[in-house]
């Protein structure tokens, strides 16, 4: 296999102690998928955007860094930026 | 006998767990000499990977690409007749059909070829390696393992030093004896496996072609591996107490064990058993699930089977392998580079170890407690409520080792309680996935929510997830109190301060 994904899915961005915010939500993700920030709809089905298992795990692991309760396959049902905001702040 | 050679490490056994630790530890600069009795390429079971070797540990070996062209079967998981549906259900590597990623499948291997890639590669990293090398003893100095004797390939006895030493010598080496510990058998899983190869054979339906597939029947299940498009693997797992007719007509018991096995029997069809070369015989092995008591003592490891086996059903053998390779070689690399006491280094050996043993074991225990068609002897008794108290407080011990032996004792009872819930919980997610090639038989959230499952995927995915993103991966603690793999996964670190 000679797929490797953005730099940034190696989980770099979670070596910041930054709170988890909705900002953060949103950047971590534009991150892991290469994308230019603020180029993510709130609704984007993030599957149609290139996000895979692998990156997915690498979110899930530096969102739990910040002490939020969370899992792959709870994430994986709604993959967008709205629902993983209301999923992982609201708990 | 002269001064014996000295290195920083000695790995007896060159399987799979002795490549991958051999290999992590040259990487470092270290001096590995690696023994092993035979000459390779040589015949082995267990052929059915799982995706953490293969996207995890052999990324770290470098040796991803070779095994990539080797042109392995793959598979995208597991086939299962099992339980009260008379349709196979999957268990896919992938969540769903949209999010799938760069490591949901694997391959099945014949491992002549693979164990072989495994070993050069070994040598290429700088391994000193020395096939037809039988280990004869290990030498122990002020209690402490320093070193072992073996034979090289003129015959000569010859005695080599070393700081450590790594004992992947397999399920009939001796030299695990010298980690001081004893080697406890399951009283539960004390199953044989009669197996040999067929020249052809039909396959499952697309996409599922390439899939492990294990079908229960009466007397036990079979496994159904398409090795390549002209060879398939198949074995039966029967109950201990078949071992004289296994022996009296080795062939028969395995023809009579697909007879009995509509799916298998359908599949197989009119293709003949193999019966020249090396997959020309019918094979018999003890399929015990066993661990020791002690995975080390000062100077030596135990890995793979030499430390403890798992029943053949999940394909385990070869991911347990090289994940304790990985942790061993962790472990001696970091006391070896100042930055460990032993205790530490491989008190997150054996602890992340044996966790990753027991949590199969639980889903061993849930999986073959599922109610199947016909309740006969086989699974009664491999049922939960068939364990005795005895047998869960050896479970215990045997999950916790000797180092908490006590604490063991205390949780046998909670511990049948967790089986059983298991086991439900198991049964439902199962009844909801429904059939393969299925709407709902194609989503595995139903299965990866399971507890029991999440336990066994949880470390496997961090291994894969760290092959794909490679150096500086982060990963929090796996064990209360535990270390962290090091940035480039080769040696532990103590985690970072804890996050507010």
């Amino acid at each position: 296999m000679s797929e490797n994904p953005a730099p940034s899915a190696t989980g770099q961005g979670a070596e910041r102690s930054d709170a988890l915010t909705a900002e953060r939500i949103r950047a971590d993700v534009e991150q892991v998928l290469g994308e230019p920030a603020g180029s993510l709809g709130e609704h984007d089905n993030l599957l149609d955007r290139g996000m895979d298992s692998i990156r997915l795990m690498s979110l899930v692991e530096s969102w739990r860094k910040t002490g939020v309760e969370t899992d792959f396959i709870t994430l994986a049902e709604e993959p967008t930026v709205a629902a993983w905001t209301r999923l992982l702040l609201d708990a | 006998m002269s001064a014996p050679e000295e290195f920083d490490a000695i790995v007896v056994g060159g399987g799979p767990a002795g490549a991958t630790a051999a290999t992590l530890i040259a990487d470092q600069g270290h001096r590995v000499v690696l023994l092993e009795k035979q000459r390779f390429p040589r015949y082995q079971i267990g052929e059915s990977l799982l995706p953490a070797t293969v996207h995890g540990v052999c990324r770290l070996l470098g040796a991803d690409e070779e095994i990539r062209r080797a042109g392995f079967t793959t598979k995208r998981g597991g086939s299962f007749r099992w339980g009260t549906s008379p349709e196979p259900w999957n268990f896919l590597f992938a969540l769903s059909p949209e999010l799938s990623g760069p490591t949901s499948y694997a391959y099945q291997v014949d491992r002549m070829t693979f164990d072989d890639i495994l070993l050069r590669n070994a040598a290429r990293h700088g391994v000193d390696v020395r096939e037809e090398s039988p280990v004869l003893e290990a030498v122990e100095t002020g209690g402490r393992v320093t070193g072992v004797v073996y034979t090289d390939p003129a015959g000569a006895r010859r005695e080599i030093a070393a700081a450590h030493v790594v004992d992947a010598s397999g399920s009939t080496g001796r030299l695990h004896a010298a980690a001081g510990g004893t080697r406890r058998y399951s009283e539960f899983f004390q199953n044989l496996a009669v197996f040999g190869y067929f020249a052809g054979g039909g396959r499952l339906p697309e996409p599922d072609a390439g899939n492990i597939l294990c079908a229960a029947f009466d007397e036990g299940w079979l496994w159904y591996i398409p090795l390549r498009d002209d060879l398939t693997s198949v074995g039966a797992v029967l109950n201990r107490d078949q071992a004289g007719r296994i022996q009296a007509d080795r062939e028969g018991a395995l023809r009579d064990s697909i007879r009995r096995c509509t799916i298998v029997r359908d599949l197989l069809g009119g293709a003949e058993r193999v019966t020249e070369g090396t997959y020309g015989s019918v094979r018999v092995r003890r399929d015990y699930s066993y661990a020791n008591t002690r995975f080390w003592a000062p100077g030596i490891t135990l890995v793979g089977d030499a430390a403890c086996f798992i029943d053949p059903v999940f394909s385990t053998g070869v991911h347990l392998a090289t994940y304790s390779g990985l942790l061993a070689a962790r472990s001696i690399n970091s006391v070896l580079a100042g930055e460990l006491s032993e205790e530490r280094a491989f008190g997150e050996f054996e602890g992340r170890y044996r966790r990753e043993y027991s949590v199969f074991y639980e889903f061993l225990a849930a999986f073959y407690d599922m109610r199947q068609r016909e309740e006969t002897y086989f699974w009664t008794a491999r049922k939960v409520t068939n364990m005795q108290a005895g047998d869960m407080q050896a479970f215990a011990t045997l999950v916790a080792g000797a180092s908490s032996a006590e604490t063991a004792l205390v949780g046998a009872d909670a511990l049948a309680e967790r089986f059983s819930s298991s086991s439900a919980e198991l049964t439902g997610a199962v009844e909801r996935t429904g059939a393969a090639r299925t709407q709902s038989g194609e989503r595995m959230s139903e299965l990866f929510r399971a507890p029991v499952v999440a336990d066994v995927m949880s470390e496997m995915n961090r291994i894969q997830r760290r092959g794909v993103t490679g150096p500086g991966t982060d990963e929090a603690p796996l064990l209360e109190g535990g270390l962290v793999p090091s940035a480039d996964g080769r040696r532990w670190a103590e985690p970072a301060a804890p996050q507010t």
